[in-house]
């Protein structure tokens, strides 16, 4: 009886430390009468020197509006959308993960892009690879593919035929290129390394909250690349309109 | 017997929810890897005589999972005349204005943001006195490392996020900008049918040497002249010698227009007097209507003209 008792302690403390890192991160401050975002609470980070003239009482604030003095003048935000939503980018799974390629068998993968642009006037994705999928610390590499007939960075094309290989992308949902008439376009990535310039994948001239659209990652290789773990790393920049 | 029972089965309930546990610790960690991040604000539109200097709190927040991050400022173009940029690798002196005043921070320099937390940045520009009047414009991009676990074949995403900068340095108090409507139209037809969508394109030019915000409204009268809408223009920002699509607050959506009718767009500069117009005359008719009854028409006649002969 001693040692259940044991048992059951150990297990109470166990839990102890475990229940509480479920409510770890809790920053927002909710309720259903009121929220509070972007508050100034601990604004004590930064010089608060000024050249000749008081500005860090007015400029140095987390709030949208517009503030003037001699010699300067300072718009932050957009005063004339009324919101309290920042700029946020979301990718939902960093880790792009084909497992074991089969030669002559379409692997893909997805993952989701979250744009929230709600005090900004639109916004855009843009994306490259850091270089063509390559084995590692070798200079093998997979290509980037040229679909059924030719696609680029810059042109979509349908990639449905096993015996096209090469690694490509689709992108479905909201704001998304209208070259990708549906699941079976695919495009290159722009590879970084050939100096080839980041495409756009998401973009809209609108204030938008949660606009999301899935990328499908898809690769194809030949029975006769070499076999081994190939690797490469896509970059996603989102930015406001301005 | 019963203790021994009792005994038993509670071991069997521990062993049940020690590996209930450490399925659950295990199958947290296999989870796929997030990046979230938020900037505020997302624009910054800055007017700095040579000489004077600013400071502005930038706030980035990570929702996802920890990961370390960089910000770092980066000269941007226009991309297309919807607002949208292009960032820039072009080397810009003006780069040099900007520091960070964190007392543990300069731009470039990477630094942890913990899942959840947030970190504010204190991003300075100074203009020196001999800076030339003209305009900059850039981002502060936040660049995003996380951790992630990639043990085959596969790709590994990074992210960005960043807030847009237009700054100005002039010397004078006034700016005095000027645009001009390089084109007021409508997307389609020019005789539109009374159940068309009617999207308007109002294409801006600002003619002068610094960024602009443009303020006005496109009003619609009938064939009457009496003002039948008044659709404000977002104030967008207008990159200096540039050229952008204005957009309206609202649509309009007349129920069943008819006739000749007259748009007039009018722009005006933010602080400005320098007022521009254009005026575009366009016919609504419900053609697609009266197509659809005179093809009813005409197949009722040849089918009672068929009737009548036989």
């Amino acid at each position: 009886m001693r040692n259940s008792l044991k048992f059951a302690l150990f297990f109470l403390a166990l839990l102890a430390f475990i229940i509480p890192s479920a409510v770890e991160g809790q920053s927002s401050l909710d309720s259903p009468s009121y929220r509070i975002k972007f508050s100034n609470f601990n604004m004590t980070s930064g010089s608060k020197s000024s050249d000749g003239y008081n500005i860090l009482d007015t400029v140095g604030q987390t709030a949208a509006g517009l503030f003037t003095s001699s010699g300067f003048k300072v718009k932050a935000g957009f005063p004339y959308i009324t919101t309290i939503i920042p700029f946020a980018f979301s990718i939902s799974n960093l880790s792009l993960d084909f497992g074991t390629l089969t030669p002559q068998t379409f692997d893909t993968v997805t993952n989701t892009l979250t744009v929230s642009a709600g005090g900004a006037g639109g916004y855009t994705v843009n994306a490259a690879e850091d270089h063509p999928m390559r084995l590692s610390d070798t200079a093998i590499y997979i290509a980037d593919t040229t679909c059924d007939t030719s696609c680029s960075e810059t042109a979509a094309d349908v990639w449905t035929s096993t015996t096209k290989y090469g690694f490509g992308y689709n992108m479905s949902g909201n704001d998304v290129p209208a070259a990708f008439v549906n699941s079976t376009y695919f495009k290159q990535w722009a590879d970084l390394s050939a100096a080839e310039s980041p495409q756009t994948v998401m973009s809209s001239a609108s204030v938008g909250e949660n606009r999301t659209a899935t990328v499908t990652y898809k690769i194809n290789t030949a029975a006769t690349q070499a076999a081994g773990e190939y690797q490469t790393q896509i970059r996603f920049v989102a930015t406001p309109g301005y | 017997m019963w203790r021994r029972v009792s005994t038993a089965k509670f071991r069997f309930a521990v062993i049940g929810i020690v590996f209930s546990i450490l399925y659950l610790v295990s199958s947290k960690i296999a989870e796929a890897q997030t990046l979230s991040l938020s900037i505020w604000p997302p624009i910054l539109e800055v007017t700095l005589k040579p000489g004077k200097s600013i400071t502005q709190v930038y706030r980035v927040k990570n929702s996802g999972d920890d990961t370390v991050v960089m910000a770092q400022v980066v000269p941007f173009e226009a991309a297309g005349e919807l607002g949208q940029v292009k960032l820039s690798s072009t080397p810009n002196p003006a780069l040099a204005y900007f520091s960070l005043q964190n007392a543990d921070l300069d731009l470039g320099q990477s630094f942890t943001l913990k899942s959840g937390a947030s970190q504010e940045l204190v991003l300075k520009i100074i203009v020196p006195p001999t800076a030339t009047n003209g305009d900059h414009y850039f981002t502060l991009l936040i660049d995003a490392d996380t951790q992630s676990l990639l043990t085959a074949s596969g790709a590994k995403a990074a992210g960005s996020i960043g807030g847009n900068i237009l700054l100005s340095i002039t010397d004078s108090e006034v700016l005095n900008q000027t645009a001009k409507i390089e084109e007021l139209s409508l997307k389609g037809l020019k005789i539109k049918d009374s159940f068309d969508t009617f999207d308007f394109i109002a294409r801006v030019k600002n003619s002068s040497d610094h960024f602009l915000k443009a303020v006005g409204q496109l009003t619609i009268t009938n064939t009457f002249g009496r003002k039948i809408a008044t659709l404000p223009f977002r104030a967008d920002n207008i990159l200096a010698q540039s050229i952008r699509q204005l957009v309206t607050q609202d649509s309009w959506e007349p129920v069943l227009p008819l006739g000749r009718y007259t748009a007039t767009a009018t722009v005006t500069p933010e602080n400005s007097t320098n007022t521009t117009s254009q005026t575009l005359i366009f016919w609504v008719l419900p053609y697609k209507a009266l197509l659809a009854i005179a093809l009813v028409s005409l197949f009722y006649y040849l089918l009672k003209t068929k009737k009548r002969l036989k």
